[in-house]
């Protein structure tokens, strides 16, 4: 007994590192790498996003609305109309203008879309009554906010990722009402092409290289109207 | 409490080996001397019991002590008192929400005080449902790095050692691997016969940098954005070695940002300045997006290369270019799945 009492001290001490080596040697769980794709499926689920909607209370907009493909009334394209300062020409004009009237007196443009075989002015623009919308390629009418759809009309593969959200450029939040800028809001529909121009900043590890400028740009281009 | 009692001695073991020797020497007499320390930073004498508790109490108790011994306040014994309680916070993610609130607010009377003018500083949670992603066209990317500018001015980041978050990477065509890539190039763009690919802190579902972290300072929330507590990151710097994209900075000096361009609206896990030697990096403008805007980079973007969005929404953009898109990430093979694609037109 009085041995049993002796050991019991070092016994209970080699019954314990027995038994922590035992569980650090079982191996335990092997730890989880959730992939994202799992994750996604795991919480799927009703969003409840934070409420965005003072943040795109002032954009203008209109519904999108595809010719001949109704349903696509889920998101919104901001207006752009009310940003152009020349037209329509009844704001001013009382008859009609054509288009190779002279002087140019509110334009200055080159056309460097497409080679003049495909494309020239008449292709989008009604010759008489060019400052009051757009034209498709069957003549018939439409708004210079739905500029979209005469563009879709050769480049329905951009279209497509446009109105799925692969291509464009979404106004002010992740959530809430979608509301896109319209083709010619990124683009100059007679210029599409985006220019070369320097970088906006300069990376670190040259930054000492550079004359002092260089690092803060202060000709802050931004894209055309 | 007496001198034997299990709670004095835990607190005892907390304490310096001098502060120990004090309690040892005279348990009840009225020592003052490991008072003196606070009192010199108080600038108002404390009995030790006092310091004792608002030493031991980052609990409660001892952080409304020290407020009910030193109120009323004024001008740098203010200044002196706060900062002793932000020495003594918590880790945010311990906080209770009150903790959080009087943190922001000594934090936001600290800022007036050096900018004069106040500042904003959010502790807004994660949504339910909402798991962020984010997209880079690499065919759309133009290599103009406004995302840059607008992510610097939004962050509030080090102006003096030019630190970025972002960086674009110039690329021939032809070429995938980043060892080829010029990461500084300065000339006009897009140069012919390349293309751009931007990186930044990419929030890997298995983030090796939160599984480094000896001390728990960043951590993954719950809408997969990875973020740094500042006042708790001690600067080992494992997080920026264990990261195999070069995601994150650590400030070398104290970040120098003029006045008139810090971005005053904040948030604790986002953009409020940080301090000499801790770790920061890119958290999808946490302080924007937790209010639904998109982070400045994405907004900034001229071309449209950028994509965010909720992928636990199936009718998201960013739903929409991983199921109809030929997507890759980075470094892949890792395991790290990071929430940041690439895809081209």
């Amino acid at each position: 007994m009085t041995t049993l009492l002796r050991l019991g001290r070092p016994l209970a001490v080699v019954c314990l590192w027995s038994a922590l080596l035992f569980h650090a040697c079982s191996g335990g769980k092997p730890p989880h790498h959730p992939k994202v794709s799992e994750t996604i499926a795991a919480h799927q689920g009703i969003p409840q996003p934070p409420d965005s909607r003072h943040l795109t209370a002032d954009v203008k907009r209109e519904v999108v609305a595809f010719v001949n493909q109704p349903g696509h009334g889920d998101f919104f394209v901001e207006t752009r109309s009310d940003k152009l300062a020349h037209a329509p020409c009844s704001g001013c004009h009382e008859g009609a203008v054509p288009n190779n009237a002279q002087p140019q007196a509110h334009w200055d443009i080159t056309l460097e879309h497409a080679p003049p075989q495909v494309m020239n002015c008449a292709t989008c623009h009604d010759p008489a009554h060019h400052g009051d919308g757009l034209i498709f390629l069957s003549g018939t009418k439409t708004t210079f906010d739905r500029s979209y759809q005469v563009c879709r009309q050769c480049h329905f593969e951009q279209a497509r990722d446009w109105a799925g959200g692969a291509h464009g450029k979404r106004l002010e939040t992740w959530t809430g009402e979608r509301i896109v800028r319209s083709c010619t809001g990124c683009h100059n529909p007679h210029q599409p092409k985006f220019h070369k121009r320097l970088p906006r900043h300069a990376a670190t590890p040259t930054a000492s290289d550079l004359p002092r400028e260089a690092n803060h740009p202060d000709t802050k281009e931004s894209h055309h109207d | 409490m007496t001198e034997s009692s299990p709670l004095r001695r835990w607190v005892q073991g907390l304490l310096n080996p001098e502060a120990r020797r004090h309690l040892a020497a005279e348990p009840d007499a009225d020592d003052t001397g490991f008072a003196e320390g606070a009192a010199a930073v108080l600038d108002k004498p404390l009995d030790r019991r006092q310091a004792l508790r608002a030493l031991a109490g980052a609990a409660g108790a001892g952080a409304a002590l020290v407020n009910a011994a030193c109120s009323p306040l004024s001008g740098r014994n203010e200044e002196a008192q706060l900062r002793w309680e932000e020495f003594f916070k918590k880790n945010y993610r311990l906080m209770t929400d009150s903790e959080r609130s009087a943190t922001v607010d000594r934090l936001e009377r600290l800022a007036a005080g050096e900018q004069k003018e106040k500042v904003h500083i959010q502790t807004s949670k994660p949504a339910a449902g909402v798991l962020f992603g984010y997209a880079f066209n690499i065919s759309k990317c133009k290599g103009y790095q406004d995302c840059v500018t607008a992510c610097i001015e939004e962050n509030n980041l080090d102006r003096k050692s030019n630190m970025q978050y972002i960086r674009i990477f110039e690329i021939e065509n032809g070429q995938s691997s980043l060892a080829s890539a010029n990461g500084s190039y300065y000339h006009k763009v897009p140069a012919d016969g390349q293309y751009y690919l931007g990186t930044q802190c990419f929030h890997c579902e298995n983030p090796p940098c939160v599984s480094v972290c000896p001390v728990g300072a960043t951590w993954k929330e719950e809408d997969g954005i990875v973020v740094v507590d500042y006042d708790w990151c001690i600067g080992c710097r494992y997080c920026q070695a264990a990261c195999p994209y070069f995601g994150r900075r650590f400030n070398w000096s104290a970040p120098e940002i003029p006045a008139e361009e810090i971005n005053r609206e904040q948030h604790y896990l986002g953009n409020r300045p940080r301090k000499k030697g801790v770790m920061e990096k890119c958290t999808f403008c946490i302080q924007r997006t937790r209010q639904g805007k998109q982070p400045a980079c994405v907004e900034a973007c001229p071309t449209g290369a950028r994509i965010f969005g909720n992928l636990l929404d199936p009718n998201s953009e960013i739903r929409y270019v991983l199921a109809n898109k030929k997507v890759f990430r980075l470094k892949e093979e890792l395991g790290t799945e990071p929430k940041f694609w690439y895809f081209s037109d």
